[in-house]
């Protein structure tokens, strides 16, 4: 298991659109990847679960990434939120 | 007769479809039991899941990036396994299907509805719409539909959903009637971009409405009518008629050129307030977009919109006018008009107080997230920036000095714009009429709006019963500003356009066209008339005539005149 601390930057936070490119990333990895939102941990390959975290732009969300490629994973949604998450 | 809020013109005559969605009753208990429960809700939500897919290509095509957007989010939670799971393992404990997507779906209703994010309650919405089309889908309800009506017939609804509109059968729609929803409501925007009649809040309208009654809509009063008399019946048939000939004869003007009969090219452009009305504009035949109202971005919400949510709205706009000339006026808000989004202080005076530009100088904030936005849209056409309520030369360098601030940032990024960009002004306080020479050197084009010109010139508020008569288009006073404006734009080199409502006046036509006006904007639905009136004009003679109406001392005098050209 592997994790790491990236804050959300765009601007609307993790609303349906960024959400969805942020789900579809996860998706890419065979890992479970979870993100921990202020204490609460949600399932990070779930549009729903995504949506629940509620994640305001500049909030800090803890990913955890667990599985054989966990690294990839890590590495790969570090990334994809630091891009902005398509806006 | 009821009164609405009239947001997209035109008479309809049909019959009422009401579009009512009832409740749904639930079944209890196991159901056909557990395999063929959950083959029954792999089969709807596969079914869902298609539709929504088909929706968002609809929407794609014929409505726009955005409202896809929704369908597109919509199909991913639909096939989110963290939603199917619960629903499946309810069924296994013994719930039959319909029950246990309306259990699970409540629990996320409730979910979003807590949420401390307006945007996030919104979308217990989509949550309740998913839950309706799944569940009727599987019990096998047949929703009255609005993919297919039973001939040409009139909406009555509460309030339509963007896949209620997405899917509707335009060919069969007379009008939409809805009771309630603003003039930048979803259904607004729609029926605009679709061309047919509406009229929404509309208060008691399903409740007063027979269904199948015949009844008559006004797009343009807001009016509706019911229990209609033979006479009645009989006017609005010969007013539709009326109405529809002169479409017709008027359609064959959308693919013509703008030029009077001795070859003098004019620009008929329209008028717009949403992205997806030009798409409608450049259908029509428009020769460019001469005033994009930016105002809709920022209303009906609890926050600003950013410069990317501007971007895509402003480069829908270009592109859909493939080239053609778009003038965005920046934000034109004041203490009148109450924004959620930017709360503003009850003023005495508004017209005279806190708006437009004034706004946007104060919070150059607000005003670069909007400049850089519109920067970033002008690669993808041709895109020109507009300042409304300029009143000295002092305002207008201001605002060009931040629009700079921004192009150097861009420069230094590498971020691309048009940088051949055309930077005009409003003209519609009287003191930048009379300056016009001096405002004209340092602008590329001018507009004059005529709405705000009369009502400062003759300080008039035609909102005001007691005045309103006052107010009017044909004052001398009024029209020797109009012809200095575009003696000096022409002067200095640069074109002059008018976006007012007086630029669609087919009585004012000849007299503009004879002072040399360049572009005519004007609402869609004036547009060909007013390229009618063009090619049916003689330039040359209309100049000659220009001098005599000026010379009149009365209003009256100026109509009669006009009357003979």
């Amino acid at each position: 298991m592997v994790k790491g601390k990236v804050t959300i930057t765009n601007k609307s936070g993790l609303h349906a659109r960024p959400a969805s490119v942020f789900v579809k990333e996860t998706l890419k990895y065979k890992s479970a990847i979870n993100i921990t939102v202020n204490g609460k941990e949600f399932n990070a390959k779930s549009i729903l679960g995504v949506l629940a975290a509620c994640v305001k732009t500049g909030t800090e969300i803890e990913i955890t990434c667990t599985g054989e490629d966990e690294n990839e994973a890590l590495a790969g949604m570090s990334t994809v939120v630091e891009s902005g998450l398509g806006e | 007769m009821l009164q609405g809020l009239g947001v997209s013109p035109g008479i309809g005559l049909a019959p009422a479809y009401k579009y009512v969605k009832q409740e749904l009753i639930i079944p209890e208990g196991p159901g056909k039991g557990r395999e063929a429960e959950k083959s029954a809700f792999e089969k709807a939500l596969a079914k869902i899941i298609h539709d929504t897919q088909r929706l968002a290509e609809n929407a794609k095509k014929n409505i726009g990036d955005k409202e896809a957007a929704i369908f597109e989010a919509h199909t991913m939670i639909l096939q989110d396994p963290e939603l199917s799971a619960p629903i499946l393992s309810s069924i296994n404990d013994g719930d039959n299907a319909a029950h246990a997507i309306s259990a699970n779906f409540d629990s996320l209703v409730a979910m979003f509805e807590e949420m401390d994010d307006a945007y996030m309650r919104e979308r217990a919405a989509d949550m309740r719409d998913l839950k309706e089309r799944l569940i009727t889908d599987l019990l096998g309800i047949r929703f009255r539909t609005l993919s297919h009506l039973p001939g040409k017939c009139i909406i009555i609804a509460r309030d339509l959903t963007p896949s209620d509109t997405a899917k509707i059968d335009k060919a069969n729609v007379a009008g939409i009637v809805n009771e309630v929803g603003g003039r930048t409501s979803h259904t607004a925007i729609m029926a605009r971009a679709m061309g047919v009649p509406a009229v929404i809040s509309c208060t008691g309208a399903i409740e007063t409405i027979e269904e199948g009654a015949l009844i008559a809509i006004d797009g343009t009063k807001g009016t509706v009518e019911y229990n209609l008399s033979d006479a009645q019946i009989a006017s609005f048939r010969e007013e539709i008629e009326e109405i529809d000939k002169e479409n017709t004869s008027l359609e064959r003007y959308s693919k013509m050129v703008s030029q009077t009969k001795d070859g003098k090219l004019i620009e008929i452009a329209a008028n717009i307030g949403t992205p997806g009305e030009a798409k409608h504009a450049f259908e029509i035949g428009a020769d460019g977009i001469g005033l994009f109202r930016s105002e809709f971005l920022y209303m009906n919400r609890d926050t600003l919109p950013d410069e990317d949510e501007q971007f895509y709205a402003y480069k829908e706009a270009v592109m859909a006018m493939c080239g053609k000339p778009v003038i965005v006026r920046t934000l034109d808000i004041g203490g009148d008009k109450k924004l959620p989004a930017l709360p503003l202080p009850e003023e005495d005076n508004p017209f005279l107080g806190y708006r437009a530009i004034r706004i946007s100088l104060d919070r150059p904030e607000l005003f670069k997230t909007q400049l850089k936005a519109l920067l970033r849209a002008s690669v993808f056409g041709k895109l020109k920036i507009m300042f409304p309520m300029i009143s000295s030369l002092e305002e207008l360098l201001q605002a060009k000095a931040v629009l700079k601030t921004c192009t150097d940032e861009f420069d230094k990024s590498g971020t691309l714009y048009d940088r051949g960009i055309q930077i005009g002004i409003m003209i519609e306080i009287p003191a930048a009429a009379i300056q016009a020479g001096t405002l004209a050197k340092e602008s590329d084009f001018f507009s004059i709006g005529t709405n705000d010109l009369i009502q400062y010139t003759v300080a008039v508020d035609r909102g005001n019963d007691k005045v309103s008569a006052l107010y009017s288009q044909y004052h001398p006073a009024v029209l020797r500003l109009i012809q200095g404006t575009i003696f000096a734009a022409h002067e200095a080199g640069i074109p002059c356009g008018m976006c007012g409502e007086a630029a669609g006046d087919p009585l004012l036509i000849p007299l503009l066209l004879g002072m040399g006006l360049d572009e005519f904007s004007m609402s869609a639905a004036s547009l060909l008339h007013a390229r009618k009136r063009i090619t049916e004009l003689d330039y040359t003679r209309c100049k000659r005539s220009v001098k005599k109406i000026l010379d009149s001392s009365t209003i009256q005098e100026v109509k009669d005149k006009l009357m003979t050209l």
